[in-house]
């Protein structure tokens, strides 16, 4: 899975450089986020503006990630949300757990 | 008298009529349901057989030369009886190799030859063409005896009205006419390996139009014009006693000799004519057909012959002995007997019978020439497109159209002059020729390639000479000496009396001299020359097909082979995508794909192969094996044997035989197929018994530590290498053999140039010693090495070349052993994956109690052995059920587990808790305590009924929308309630809304796999589609509609597997 991952402050960003986050690449996600737990870096903004489409795995990825930041007190924040993905987090009412922003800044600002 | 007009009118109703049964008959098998089933069909097809040459040309020959007429129906008679083991032979070998036509056949059969593919085409090409003529000769002659009966044109054709151009006579309308109705029904798609069921259809109709037409005018001139057989009989032997010998063999007219010809030759020509082919082996649906075909075929003969004399003798009778016209009594009897619309049905009969054969001939020579003649050349010059199946369609349309006007030119350059029955026996000779090819390819296993090519040489050679010659001169168009005096005036060169054989007639001479020399090259060249290997191969599998074989041990393997991909990749090039992942994916169906979604190294000859005949199925056997060939070699492919025993030792250089026989002993070691350690110390015992060396090491690579690490020895105990081990470094002979890929040979101790390892050799006393690369593939994988302490010089030229053929065979032993390895390793977890899966299926409901008032069905099917989807049916005991799907993200074992553990946890709690609202609560509690930081996540929909209150309630975990058919609103509804996926919060609050249900509701709960379906354009299935379907299959049983519901899906996705597991789970209110 291709991903951009940027530092700023405390703040990491991970950019999802995919149009699909499925089954075959989510796995990649999950590790890199874990990875980052481990530096101690525990609060997240994951920017889904690349993709299209997310099924059951890649939201089971951002779960975790958003648990173990949790777990860790810090947080997990999403944005850039295309209409299908929105979507797909409204349908499983997840929309109610993530914070999800409209803009990279406004997810920043949010910490 | 009817006007040409109406009878083009008749003509084309009549065509357009065939061709919607075509269509009709090609959406049925669409549908799965195939006409062909009906053994009727493939019986009437083969009476494609009985051309107008049948229909009009009988009746003729009867009236002029008596019983000649019968041999052309004897023949196939007889060749009846032979069919359950002729022709079922080669319907299974063409089944079996994806044969489309009868050069393919040959040129599969000996050698895959393309040269002998083309030979035969042309010589179809060039046999058939007078065939075609014959036919539009009919069709446009008829046409115009039926509009202006009364003026008989003798010779010539004239124009047909005089609004046409002068150019444009009524055989080229024709021509063209049937040519655009052959490309309707044979080349609408380019797919020859599958059956044109509307053609057959089609023409199986037409044969039977021209029985019912045939018969009827029998009957109307036997029971109407005369008075009966006898009647016939007796006024025409009162009339003309002199011709009684029409009824007699051995006449001057019907010798003796011409009989037999005549019978030889036709039954050659049923078997091996190209449209009888096509008709009889390529559109053959199932062999057990022929068994009926067998005596169907041969009434159909006797009922189409039975009213032929009579006809005639009407005929003679009528026209007061005049026999010029006697090609047409059928139509002109009934003409002038004032029945025109019998006219008009004969017509139509005799229009079937051309139409069936010039179809059913120009789509089989067509694809013929597509596949012979087209494709060699545009694979010769590497053409480069991206898809090629649009021009070869094109390219087959076009050939239909020039296969079909060459007729034309024949008829217009010979046709005036022969009468019909003469111009059929010369393609019937063409056929002949044939007979040696097909015959003894298939039951005589010597018979080879060259012998077959030189012997239809010779045989196309001397049917040219001795028939088309003579027909040629005959109309006009070459000049008349050559018949006279022969060629170059050499008069045993004359083409009617070729080496001065005299007192044949023309057709017994042709057969004599053509089959004479065909057969004898068949034989003698088959006898003195030898086949190649791969040639044998076919011969074997051509001879022995009907016989149970064994399949041969696979022995070879394909270095650098293409991925599935990119075997797919290329046959998409030439049959299109759809087809070519179509075919893919039922072949891998059966087959174990390992991790990489790759196939093991033994079954990727398999797919070449498989490959191979899909493309030939579509180009023919031969061009495929070329285009499979370039692509290897230009991907620097090759298929090589795993036993490459001598493959680098040649003869000259290792004369010596013991050299030879170390080689020949280790390959049996190798393929004795011990363990991979005995294997090595065996190799290794044989190479210092043999050549008495004092120390022989195998070393292998380990990866983890880039050590080279012993692994067999044999000699001095390892103590003595201090360092067993080495390190890869080119410091050392050993390092630099591995690094460097080449051997690393040292005769003579005394010079040595890297002195990491002269410490060593010296302490040790080595004199000579010698280090091999193992290679694989191109890749050192580990060095063979051997040492001597007494001699000097022992490794020449010839004995490295030797120690290196060694190397390679531990290399493959080594490979071998690795791949058994991995084999063990994916079958056992295979098999853990298997019970796994059994398991889970047990879990789901195995059936659902019959009830009153509902119906209900459900299916679940995993992408992989197990899933994570899940559905259940709990009946509970206050009158009501429970409906549950759910789906675990991931299709791992962790996600069964889970499926598991969710079903357990209900099952447990479902007499405590009532509503679904709790049981989701209590389930989000239970995952959130137990799987916390799992990437896994559950979302559910759970749905309670009653069917006494028709009341529904239900909640969701963020489970996808069910769709709810509202019967009485005609419209879909989704079913939403409010919910988290269960685990990510400690507590959930789950809505519970109610809803009432009336009879016709259904309701449809699934989960993602089936609305996240994707298309080739990555676009979803969604709930739209889904919604829509339920719409149109109200009608349908709850299961019915599940399947209907997969139908689509895998339609819409175009593969047999889904990449998501799928759960459907259907409720229908009865009352």
């Amino acid at each position: 899975m291709q991903l951009n991952i940027t530092e700023q402050d405390d703040i990491v960003r991970i950019e999802v450089q995919e149009e699909r986050m499925d089954a075959h690449n989510s796995g990649d996600l999950k590790e890199q986020m874990l990875q980052l737990f481990d530096e101690g870096k525990y609060n997240l903004i994951i920017d889904l503006s690349a993709v299209r489409f997310v099924d059951s795995s890649g939201l089971g990825a951002l779960v975790s990630g958003f648990k173990n930041a949790s777990a860790r007190e810090g947080s997990l924040k999403l944005c850039c949300l295309q209409p299908q993905v929105r979507s797909m987090f409204e349908l499983t009412r997840l929309h109610r757990v993530f914070e999800i922003f409209a803009t990279v800044e406004e997810a920043v600002d949010s910490f | 008298m009817i006007s040409a007009k109406i009878v083009l009118i008749i003509s084309l109703i009549y065509f357009a009529l065939l061709f919607a049964i075509a269509y009709y008959a090609d959406k049925q098998r669409e549908r799965g349901r195939s006409l062909l089933s009906n053994s009727y069909i493939y019986s009437f097809s083969l009476a494609v057989y009985c051309t107008s040459w049948t229909f009009y040309g009988s009746v003729g020959r009867a009236a002029t030369s008596g019983l000649e007429f019968l041999p052309t129906y004897l023949g196939p008679t007889l060749m009846a009886f032979t069919w359950w083991y002729v022709l079922r032979k080669m319907v299974t070998i063409s089944k079996q190799e994806n044969i489309v036509s009868i050069a393919d056949f040959i040129s599969s059969r000996y050698d895959r030859s393309a040269l002998l593919g083309a030979i035969v085409t042309l010589f179809a090409l060039f046999g058939i063409m007078p065939y075609i003529a014959l036919q539009l000769k009919a069709i446009a002659r008829t046409l115009e005896i039926l509009s202006s009966p009364l003026h008989l044109p003798s010779a010539g054709l004239s124009p047909l009205g005089t609004q046409l151009p002068p150019y444009l006579d009524t055989a080229l309308i024709v021509a063209l006419v049937l040519s655009l109705f052959s490309v309707l029904f044979g080349a609408r798609h380019l797919d020859s390996s599958e059956r044109h069921e509307g053609l057959v259809v089609a023409v199986a109709i037409e044969s039977l139009i021209k029985l019912i037409a045939f018969l009827a005018v029998g009957i109307f001139v036997t029971y109407g014009l005369f008075d009966g057989f006898t009647d016939i009989f007796q006024r025409f032997f009162e009339q003309f006693p002199e011709r009684q010998d029409l009824f007699s063999l051995g006449t001057e007219e019907t010798s003796y000799t011409k009989w037999f010809t005549l019978l030889v030759i036709s039954m050659m020509a049923i078997m091996f004519l190209p449209r009888q082919f096509h008709i009889m082996v390529t559109e053959n649906p199932d062999e057990e057909n022929i068994k009926k075909a067998m005596w169907r075929l041969p009434a159909y003969m006797f009922l189409i012959n039975l009213f032929v004399i009579p006809i005639a003798l009407g005929g003679l009778i009528l026209n007061g002995g005049d026999t010029s016209q006697a090609d047409y009594f059928v139509l002109t009897l009934p003409l002038s007997a004032g029945h025109p619309w019998l006219a008009v049905l004969v017509f139509i009969g005799g229009l079937s019978a051309s139409a069936g054969m010039v179809m059913v001939s120009s789509i089989a020579i067509s694809t013929m020439i597509l596949n012979h003649l087209v494709m060699p050349v545009i694979l010769k010059l590497k053409i480069r497109t991206h898809d090629f199946s649009r021009v070869l369609i094109n390219l087959k349309r076009l050939g239909i159209l020039g296969v079909i006007l060459l007729g034309y030119v024949y008829f217009r350059i010979i046709g005036e002059s022969y009468a019909l029955v003469n111009i059929g026996l010369v393609s019937f000779m063409a056929a002949t020729q044939f007979a040696p090819a097909m015959i003894g390819g298939l039951y005589w296993k010597r018979a080879n390639r060259q012998a077959t090519t030189t012997g239809l040489l010779f045989g196309f050679i001397l049917w040219f000479y001795t028939l088309l010659i003579p027909s040629f001169v005959r109309s006009g168009w070459i000049d008349s000496d050559i018949l006279h005096d022969g060629l170059f005036g050499i008069a045993l060169l004359k083409p009617e009396e070729l080496f001065g054989l005299r007192g044949f007639d023309i057709y017994s001479h042709s057969l004599f001299w053509s089959l004479l020399f065909n057969l004898s090259a068949y034989l003698t060249l088959s006898f003195f020359t030898k086949q190649s290997e791969t040639e044998t191969l076919q011969a074997d599998k051509f001879v022995d097909a009907l016989n149970e074989t064994v399949e041969p041990i696979q022995r070879k393997r394909i270095s650098k082979a293409p991925t599935i991909v990119e075997f797919v990749g290329l046959m998409s090039k030439f049959i299109g995508e759809k087809p070519a992942n179509a075919a893919i994916s039922e072949y891998l169906k059966n087959r174990t794909i390992d991790t990489r979604g790759s196939l093991s190294d033994h079954e990727i000859p398999d797919l070449k192969i498989f490959a191979e005949r899909t493309l030939a199925g579509h180009v023919g056997a031969a061009p495929a094996r070329i285009i499979l060939e370039n692509y290897l070699s230009t991907r620097g492919s090759k298929m090589e044997d795993v036993f490459d025993i001598f493959g680098s030792v040649t003869i000259s250089h290792a004369a010596n035989r013991e050299q030879l026989s170390v080689l020949y002993d280790a390959a049996q070691i190798i393929a004795s197929g011990a363990d991979l350690q005995k294997v090595l110390d065996d190799i290794l015992g044989l190479l210092s018994d043999q050549f008495k060396f004092d120390l022989c090491v195998i070393r292998f690579l380990e990866e983890e530590t880039m050590n080279l690490v012993v692994k067999s020895q044999k000699g001095m105990s390892s103590v003595h290498f201090g360092q067993s081990e080495r390190n890869l470094n080119v410091e050392t002979y050993i390092g630099q053999a591995f690094l460097s890929n080449t051997t690393a040979v040292v005769n003579d101790t005394e010079f040595l140039d890297k002195p990491t390892s002269a410490e060593i050799i010296y302490r040790e006393g080595i004199t000579c010693f010698a280090h091999t690369p193992i290679v694989l593939e191109g890749e050192s994988v580990g060095v063979l090495s051997a040492f001597s302490r007494t001699v000097k010089g022992i490794f020449t030229k010839e004995f490295i070349a030797l120690f290196e053929n060694l190397a390679g065979q531990v290399g493959i032993a080594w490979r071998n052993d690795k791949q058994l390895q991995g084999l063990l390793e994916v079958h056992e977890q295979e098999r853990e994956m298997q019970i796994a899966r059994n398991i889970q299926m047990s879990l789901l409901p195995a059936t659902i109690p019959q009830m009153e008032k509902i119906e209900v069905a459900g299916l679940c099917v995993p992408a992989h052995q197990v899933g994570g989807d899940y559905y259940d049916f709990i009946t509970r005991e206050e009158n009501g059920f429970d409906l549950i799907v759910a789906d675990v993200s991931g299709h791992n074992i962790g996600s069964a587990l889970i499926m598991a553990e969710t079903r357990t946890f209900i099952h447990a709690r479902i007499d405590s808790i009532k509503q679904p609202a709790e049981m989701l609560k209590s389930l989000n509690k239970f995952f959130f305590d137990n799987m916390d930081c799992s990437d896994l996540f559950v979302t559910m929909f759970y749905a309670q009924y009653s069917p006494d209150t028709y009341k529904l309630g239900y909640s969701s975990a963020g489970h996808n929308n069910p769709l709810l058919w509202r019967q009485n609103k005609q419209e879909i509804e989704l079913l939403d309630a409010d919910g988290l996926i269960f685990g990510i919060k400690p507590t959930v609050e789950f809505q519970q809304k109610t809803t009432q249900l009336e009879v016709g509701d259904i309701l449809l709960l699934y989960t993602d796999g089936i609305v996240e379906a994707e298309d080739n354009n990555n676009e979803f299935f969604g709930t739209e589609r889904l919604g829509k379907l339920i719409q149109e299959s109200v009608d349908l049983s709850a299961k019915e509609l599940i399947d209907r519901i997969m139908d689509q899906v895998r339609m819409f996705t175009g593969l047999r597997h889904f990449i998501d597991d799928i759960t459907l789970v259907v409720m229908k209110i009865l009352k």
